[in-house]
């Protein structure tokens, strides 16, 4: 009978254990979703915001020899992630391939557009402010040469505008998982622990200090979070593999600095979560006493 | 004179804001076999739980194996504990390792380092409740009596100055509850005191010291069991 009930009580405590495990790693899963779905998006803003680009619009008479030796001086500006010269021809081929070969007439033999500049900004730049400060900064350090300044103010503001309300929703949806999945391995830990409380005061009654009761129960939380933590991402990896193979490609936006990135947050979360509820559990039944723990 | 391993001098016991006992005097000296009797729910358990640090002792005065327990800290009442042996009712050992394991987890626990001498150490305690060669078995492989014999050695292992037993018998058949008291007076008698609390007064009888009732939130000093008969109870005007 006293045998049944022991290998019962062993049986209910390896449950808890890795009930323990599956529960943290499920949790670190959806959290690596999370996270994954953030970089992605982080790294489509970097993209959107690296396609805006100022055109600064040259006099005729600026030689192109001068022009590309701006060109030179603003690549290496820190705003700019590349400076690139368009001829009138360069333009007028494009604006003809774009609109259609009858949309513009070429006036007395000239082509109507001033060869330009297109800079694309970093995206540290990518606000009004900014762009306004370039554009000045440009006509002050050229006032001979640059015509024009050309740029899109309403589209400039509409993505940023986008883009920060993209970033918030998802900040939002992040958090709200961490709440939850705090309280989720918070509460599986504590059920697993309660499970242990007669063996915790046993201890404290045998003299026992609670650092030497916490110690084994700290270092299996942190294994806890380690295992968890290569389970999902084994299960993340999973995820996007079947993605790849049947969904759509998304090679593109995925690489192993990422999925490191990746590894190395969920691993820290899943041990630290592990290791913070773990604690304060163990906080509180240390501080049980003998009748409350019936 | 003889020395005090604890003594209570106007003391009042609380469990959380409800007064338990109050004057409480009381003393037990080295060697000393001591019987706690009184009705259930008198306050017994509560004074064992003041001796080991479970309950603080608010108000009076109070040394245990020369700790001032009134004035005891968080951090002191482990160390207090390696100086007392607790013995329950319910054999509180740890289910998951076997005899040997639950002694080292204590003498670890208690600072014990070196390996022969936890050994040397526990084939001592072992052998002082006659539990010789049954080192390797896991709790469940013994029986009843078995476990509270190694509870009791556990209660040895740092040779302490007083053992507070808790109805040490209280699951045990009359044959095993009696093994187990010779286990206990024979500690007793090698300088350990102890205090026992219990209600069996076939045991008392069998087994004759000193005896302290509870009775109305009071502490009783009584003839000793060889002077009067058990079976006209001390505890039958309380009925």
């Amino acid at each position: 009978m006293q045998e049944g009930l022991d290998k019962y009580t062993r049986r209910r405590a390896q449950t808890a254990y890795v009930s323990t495990i599956v529960g943290i790693s499920l949790v670190l899963f959806m959290l690596g979703i999370v996270a994954i779905f953030g970089l992605v998006i982080q790294k489509l803003q970097k993209q959107v915001k690296e396609n805006y680009q100022i055109d600064l619009f040259f006099s005729e008479e600026v030689p192109k020899a001068d022009i590309k030796v701006i060109e030179a001086e603003i690549d290496q500006m820190d705003f700019s992630v590349k400076a690139e010269y368009v001829s009138s021809e360069e333009a007028w081929a494009k604006i003809q391939n774009e609109f259609g070969e009858k949309s513009l007439d070429v006036i007395d033999g000239e082509i109507p557009i001033e060869p330009s500049i297109a800079i694309t900004i970093s995206e540290n730049y990518f606000n009004l402010d900014s762009i306004r400060s370039i554009e000045a900064k440009m006509l002050a350090k050229y006032p001979n040469e640059i015509v024009d300044v050309n740029y899109s103010e309403e589209g400039l503001e509409s993505t940023n505008d986008k883009l920060f309300k993209t970033t918030y929703f998802i900040l939002f949806i992040a958090l709200l998982l961490l709440v939850i999945s705090i309280a989720m391995i918070n509460n599986t830990i504590r059920l697993a622990l309660y499970s242990k409380r007669f063996i915790i005061k046993t201890m404290q009654l045998v003299g026992a200090t609670n650092g030497f009761i916490n110690r084994p129960m700290i270092v299996q939380a942190i294994v806890q979070g380690l295992i968890s933590s290569v389970i999902g991402m084994a299960l993340l990896v999973g995820l996007l593999y079947l993605i790849q193979v049947y969904l759509l490609d998304i090679s593109k936006l995925l690489n192993v600095y990422l999925f490191l990135q990746i590894y190395l947050g969920i691993t820290i979360t899943g041990i630290l979560i592990s290791v913070i509820a773990t604690w304060f559990a163990l906080r509180k039944f240390l501080r049980l006493k003998l009748e409350d723990l019936y | 004179m003889a020395e005090s391993v604890f003594k209570i001098s106007k003391a009042k016991i609380y469990q959380k804001d409800a007064l338990i006992l109050k004057e409480v005097e009381m003393h037990v000296e080295k060697g000393e076999f001591v019987y706690l009797i009184g009705k259930t729910g008198t306050g017994k358990s509560s004074l064992l739980k003041t001796l080991y640090g479970e309950l603080p002792l608010k108000e009076g005065e109070g040394s245990v194996v020369g700790y001032d327990i009134t004035k005891l800290k968080r951090k002191d009442i482990p160390q207090l504990r390696r100086k007392i042996g607790i013995v329950f009712q319910d054999f509180q050992l740890l289910t998951d390792r076997n005899v040997y394991k639950n002694l080292f987890f204590v003498m670890k626990s208690t600072g014990w380092k070196n390996k022969a001498e936890m050994q040397k150490k526990a084939d001592e305690v072992l052998n002082l409740v006659g539990l010789e060669n049954k080192g390797y078995k896991m709790p469940f492989e013994l029986s009843g009596g078995e476990q509270q014999r190694v509870v009791i050695a556990r209660a040895l292992i740092n040779s302490p100055d007083l053992i507070l037993a808790d109805e040490p018998t209280g699951n045990l058949d009359p044959e095993t509850s009696r093994e187990i008291m010779k286990v206990l007076m024979g500690i007793s008698k090698q300088g350990t005191a102890i205090l026992m609390a219990t209600h069996d007064l076939s045991l008392m009888e069998k087994f004759p010291s000193r005896v302290v009732q509870v009775k109305d939130s009071e502490i009783l000093e009584l003839e000793t069991i060889n002077t009067f008969n058990p079976f006209q109870p001390i505890i039958k005007d309380e009925d």
